[in-house]
């Protein structure tokens, strides 16, 4: 990719140059009659990519009264939460990714925006986390359930936990107090990925 | 001028075999992206247009070897390669790369564009082909 860019650089920088303008700082982007900026159609994309950052001692500013601080540590991407009945808290982690590669840009685009993204693995898993004692430490974190595919979505509905994977919807079958599946789970339907 | 010293090839711009692949390599690959682009002009079908994206990729990889190949025979002591075939390949391979970046847009974003491109650059591999195998005529050997 480096040496791509390298060798083609100049004739690039040519075709490059008709499209960097600046928006005029005065333009109105909203209303009936927006004062939008023209398409831009040039061969690179001119955007660039955010770094991750992890929070660090960085935390949210909450008014007075509250704090802020961490339930749970080294999850592997949490996406989606669902409280119980009995208080404990199931995490759905995964990280989404099957959509198939059409073309080349799609593998180069893809290790590029990877760049913009935590480098964690994707989880496939729901964990439970207990505060047994109410006194807001979550003293137990434990993998309620394993394998599956990027999970997302999670309900409770009836006895049954319905957890939205990537690819299919799956139940399994809850009792409230518990903190590992009972098995694995059953098929509901498959879903569109 | 002499015949003092026999030359040990009988042609002597015959191409290695391996550089003679990857030249002859990029035509068909080039050709299919444009044989594609047509077919995507013609139908509207979007997967035409993934079609030549591939075929573009592999071509520039064929060419980018061969082009290599044709620097460092640049630079052969006896009988170097003609710089025009150089010359004409390092065209070729700069301007499929600008055609698979534009290839990368989206959709009929591609056209007319990348069409036009695949057609100027199947041609280019053509003639670059031509002129890296092409024989010198007995008498003007180099």
């Amino acid at each position: 990719m480096k040496t791509h860019l390298a060798l083609t650089a100049l004739p690039l920088a040519l075709l490059l140059t008709a499209c960097g303008e600046e928006p005029g700082s005065n333009q109105q982007f909203y209303g009936a009659q927006p004062d939008l900026p023209e398409p831009e159609r040039g061969l690179l994309p001119s955007m660039t990519i955010a770094e991750p950052t992890p929070w660090g001692d960085q935390r949210p500013t909450v008014p007075e009264g509250f704090s802020v601080s961490a339930i749970a540590t080294d999850l592997k991407i949490p996406r989606q939460t669902l409280v119980l009945p009995n208080g404990d808290i199931l995490v759905a982690e995964g990280r989404g990714g099957n959509a198939a590669k059409l073309k080349p840009k799609d593998v180069i685009a893809g290790v590029i925006k990877a760049r913009g993204n935590t480098s964690v693995e994707s989880g496939n898993r729901l964990t439970l986390l207990r505060d047994a004692d109410g006194d807001g430490t979550y003293e137990l974190q434990t993998v309620f359930a394993d394998d599956l595919n990027a999970p997302y979505g999670l309900a409770l509905h009836e006895g049954s936990l319905y957890v939205a994977n990537q690819d299919e919807l799956v139940r399994f079958d809850y009792e409230e107090g518990q903190t590992k599946a009972s098995g694995s789970p059953s098929k509901v339907a498959d879903l569109p990925s | 001028m002499t015949t003092t010293t026999a030359t040990p090839h009988a042609y002597p711009n015959i191409l290695s075999p391996l550089h003679a692949t990857l030249l002859c390599g990029q035509v068909p690959l080039f050709l299919g992206a444009l044989i594609a682009d047509i077919a995507y002009y013609r139908s509207y079908q979007i997967q035409w247009s993934n079609f030549a994206s591939w075929l573009i990729a592999g071509a520039l990889v064929f060419a980018g070897l061969a082009l290599l190949f044709a620097l460092v025979g640049l630079f052969r002591r006896r009988n170097p390669r003609p710089l025009t075939y150089f010359l004409l390949l390092l065209v070729t391979w700069v301007l499929g790369f600008i055609n698979a970046l534009e290839h990368a847009k989206d959709a009929w974003a591609v056209m007319p564009m990348g069409l036009a491109l695949s057609v100027i650059v199947t041609l280019l591999a053509i003639v670059a082909t031509w002129a890296g195998m092409a024989q010198p005529r007995t008498g003007d050997a180099r």
